[in-house]
């Protein structure tokens, strides 16, 4: 019997040993998983490789179909797009070296004469093929195609012809003046069309013409890009690593571990850690992303204008900010939003929004209340009618959020106001405020250049993830007005007028413009300039590299 | 034998009809929705009711749930379990590719935990009301009781935080080296077996209790035979045969931990799968894997009996 079981723990140290041989394929990991320091002592030493961190899956490679910001990291490193934008809304060059306007309906870009579609894969092979401006229209032709089922055709909408002028130049002319033309021309990764007419998978083996090229991705895991020595500028590093780690406290361990190299997110608890290190630091993204309680205006309480300043009036917003935020570092994680636009956008006026908004004011909003005929009730909630006062605050299960939320309606019961907050799940959450299924909610986002539009233009407040159910012609009409004014200054005053519109209604009531910290090993260059992943590694403002 | 072992693969398939209808009737009243988590980002937000309602359709979401239970079936009996709203890669390919590192952490899991178990069982029975005894009965209750996120992120603070000699995620293959290999499978393996380990050595403990008990062993002893001899030789073969059968229970068990586990250690396994498919709504993939861990889980158990009849010739003779 004993030597029985004894082959029955050789068979299970047998099976180990067989399912550690499967791998599941053949492409090499070994850099990835060793600490930086490991890395460069090993037999690649001379090698330049950066391990990036992310919480973010990968949802597609497909540049046809990507949308999530986990796709955008890898993809925007092996794709041009004619611009690239900076956090601060800035256009920089990308396939289009320089651009300029005919008029405000017409697009002229002059394109790079030296990029290349990558090399060594099935589509190209080792032939090296130049980039033109007709491989640019024959992109924006196909992903206008309804038929090829883009995600992005309908920002493609308001193009009305594409011209190649030249083999490096290329005219867009647009039906209506669109000030945020390049924003969408940064959304359009150009691809080789070629690869969908002969059945090439892009989406399993991508190819592009941008600094790095894909190696290898393996499902939940990893990405690995290797440096293209074609490009124009001759990329930083010779292997890029996008290692995927869901939970974002192993994500802040594993920096401070020196198993990676970059760190998307690090949260207010994990920020000590990180920075007590020499060889690490933290940096702040460089825009904040809005983040706010909204109102459903289809819910009765909601409907009047009063109650929503009410609600405003009683929550302490300074004083949540340092609450959710504090840390031992003392980094500034989140400022006050006055209003809805980052603060490093065309538009953002902290004056104007500081005169328009309702101030913190318990007492004052007790009397709203009492005004429209509320009384308190026994157990410390207004009531009328017999009805109590309260609504659900829904919030995504975001740490951040989550603690606001719990913050907000603690301030509310104070006053009588029986909020109750209920995090939720994202998936859960997503489905709840479009089919309006809530009262009131955090929630995040608006904080692209177009943000204005989504969270408050009719067409988008009606549905959508930032529906609140606003409906204002006039501040419709400002921001596509806006939207259409090409001239930078007036179109920082009707983004303006249009925000101090929506503040003086109560739509929103903004808590907080959210910095995410960067954690990074000191060895890495060149990245802490622009401490983003939306645009490419190596481009015309940066070049990221290691020690 | 074998007549019972075709009854037992018989005896699986309404079984797991019944799960995959589960499954998608529960997927179904779920609350989300694949097309706003694929659509909703910070740059697509502007997506049109007419974007959404073309996604949905190329996602066949707009079909009948019955309509789409029906071809499911079809197409998974044809070896077809569809293909991921997400990635759009087959769904069976995707999972069996993340297979063998779910399948090297649970046996390595189930190793760890009988290396662990089966001296403290012992031990425990051995030295029966001693400090001993009440040690390893002591440490069991509170590995049962031990949250394995909690145990798992307490070896990460320690191993890889505070120590910094263990890596706090990841995998690594022996073809990258068996010292990398080991370091990366040791914290998420050991943070796997707690639970095992526990409810193993309580079993281990009770079995060998009872066994020690026995006229045989009481023989033994008298015979003057060692009780090294007695304890190993003679009690310990009696006692394993319930601690196999929990093992291949558990083995399930440990499989469906390992999601858990797997999202701690960023290991990337099938229980990783899940999680993000669930997070994505990725229908065709959350069913592809609880179809295929339920099947493995089937198979676990029949396995676990005919190596029990192995071990324990009284059952073969009864089976016959």
């Amino acid at each position: 019997m004993k030597s029985k079981f004894i082959k029955v723990m050789s068979v299970l140290l047998a099976a180990t040993m067989v399912f550690a041989g499967c791998k599941n394929d053949g492409s090499s990991q070994s850099d990835a998983e060793k600490p930086s320091d490991q890395q460069a002592s090993g037999s690649q030493a001379d090698e330049k490789l950066l391990t990036i961190g992310t919480q973010y899956t990968v949802a597609t490679l497909n540049p046809l179909k990507s949308t999530a910001d986990g796709d955008r990291y890898i993809l925007s490193n092996i794709y041009e797009s004619l611009v690239e934008y900076d956090s601060a809304g800035k256009f920089v060059p990308g396939f289009a070296k320089t651009w300029e306007n005919e008029d405000d309906n017409t697009w002229v870009f002059h394109l790079k004469e030296d990029s290349y579609w990558h090399t060594g894969n099935e589509l190209f092979k080792e032939e090296k093929v130049k980039l033109t401006a007709k491989d640019v229209k024959d992109v924006f032709d196909f992903v206008a195609d309804e038929k090829n089922e883009s995600t992005k055709r309908s920002s493609l909408d308001n193009i009305a012809s594409i011209e190649v002028v030249d083999d490096s130049t290329i005219k867009f002319v647009t039906k209506t003046p669109d000030a945020y033309f390049l924003s969408t021309l940064a959304n359009i990764y150009l691809f080789p069309v070629k690869a969908f007419e002969s059945d090439y998978d892009l989406t399993k083996s991508p190819v592009g013409s941008g600094p790095y090229k894909f190696e290898s991705y393996e499902t939940d895991d990893k990405v690995v890009l290797v440096k293209n020595d074609d490009f124009a500028i001759a990329p930083g590093l010779d292997k890029v690593i996008f290692k995927i780690i869901p939970d974002k406290s192993v994500l802040a361990i594993a920096l401070a571990n020196n198993e990676i190299d970059i760190a998307t997110t690090i949260m207010p608890n994990d920020i000590s850690k990180v920075v007590e290190k020499e060889n690490l630091k933290v940096v702040s993204n460089p825009s904040g992303w809005y983040r706010y309680i909204g109102f459903n205006e289809e819910f009765e309480l909601f409907k009047d204008p009063e109650m929503r300043k009410a609600i405003s009036m009683a929550i302490d917003i300074d004083s949540a900010i340092k609450a959710v935020f504090n840390n031992d570092a003392g980094i500034e994680i989140a400022k006050r939003a006055y209003g809805p636009v980052p603060l490093e956008f065309v538009g953002a006026n902290e004056e104007a929004w500081k005169k328009a908004i309702v101030p913190y004011d318990p007492e004052g909003a007790k009397k709203i209340i009492e005004s429209k005929g509320y009384t308190m009730g026994a157990n410390g909630f207004y009531e009328k009618d017999g009805k109590e006062l309260g609504f659900t605050l829904k919030t995504a299960n975001y740490d951040p959020n989550m603690k606001f939320g719990i913050i907000a309606s603690t301030s509310l019961k104070q006053i009588g106001v029986n909020c109750v907050s209920q995090p939720m799940e994202w998936a859960t959450f997503l489905s709840d405020l479009k089919s309006g299924n809530k009262e009131a909610f955090i929630m995040g986002g608006g904080s692209g250049l177009t943000g204005l539009y989504s969270l408050f233009h009719s067409e988008m407040s009606k549905g959508g993830s930032h529906c609140v159910n606003y409906v204002n012609p006039e501040c419709d009409k400002l921001i596509e007005q806006a939207y259409a004014t090409l001239d930078e200054e007036k179109r920082a005053e009707l983004i303006t007028e249009a925000t101090v519109m929506t503040i003086k209604d109560n739509v929103h009531l903004g808590a907080f413009f959210e910095y995410a910290q960067w954690g990074m090993n000191t060895r890495v260059l060149d990245f802490e300039q622009v401490p983003a992943l939306y645009f490419s590694l190596t481009n015309s403002q940066r070049n990221v590299t290691v020690k | 034998m074998w007549t019972y072992i075709t009854k037992r693969v018989l005896q699986a398939i309404p079984t797991l009809l019944v799960i995959s209808f589960l499954i998608f009737s529960l997927l179904y009243i779920t609350p989300g929705d694949p097309v706003l988590i694929m659509l909703s980002t910070s740059d697509t937000q502007n997506m049109t009711a007419e974007e959404y309602e073309a996604a949905k359709h190329d996602l066949g979401l707009d079909k009948p749930m019955l309509v789409r239970y029906k071809e499911f079936l079809v197409n998974a009996l044809k070896g077809d379990l569809g293909k991921s709203y997400v990635t759009d890669e087959d769904v069976f390919k995707t999972i069996m590719g993340k297979m063998p590192a779910t399948l090297l952490l649970t046996v390595s899991a189930v190793i760890i935990a009988l290396i662990i178990s089966v001296p403290l069982g012992i031990l425990a029975a051995i030295k029966h009301n001693s400090i001993y005894d009440s040690t390893a009965t002591f440490l069991a209750t509170i590995g049962t009781s031990l949250p394995k996120f909690w145990f798992g992120l307490v070896l990460i603070i320690i191993f890889s935080q505070n120590l910094g000699i263990l890596p706090a995620q990841g995998i690594a293959w022996p073809s990258e080296g068996i010292a990398s290999f080991l370091k990366h499978l040791i914290l998420p393996a050991t943070s796997l077996s707690l639970g095992l380990a526990a409810t193993q050595t309580r079993m281990i403990r009770s079995s060998m209790l009872e066994v020690l008990n026995q006229d045989y062993v009481r023989f033994a002893r008298s015979k003057g035979l060692k009780e090294y001899c007695v304890v190993i030789g003679h009690a310990l073969k009696n006692a394993l045969i319930p601690v196999v059968t929990v093992i291949g229970s558990e083995f399930g068990g440990l499989l469906g931990g390992a999601v858990v586990t797997e999202t701690i250690f960023s290991w990337p396994g099938v229980g990783r799968l899940a999680v993000n498919s669930i997070s994505k709504r990725d229908y065709p993939m959350i069913q592809g894997n609880t179809l295929v861990l339920c099947t493995i889980f089937l198979l676990t158990n029949l396995i676990v009996d005919i190596l029990c009849a192995y071990l324990n010739p009284k059952i073969r003779l009864e089976k016959k």
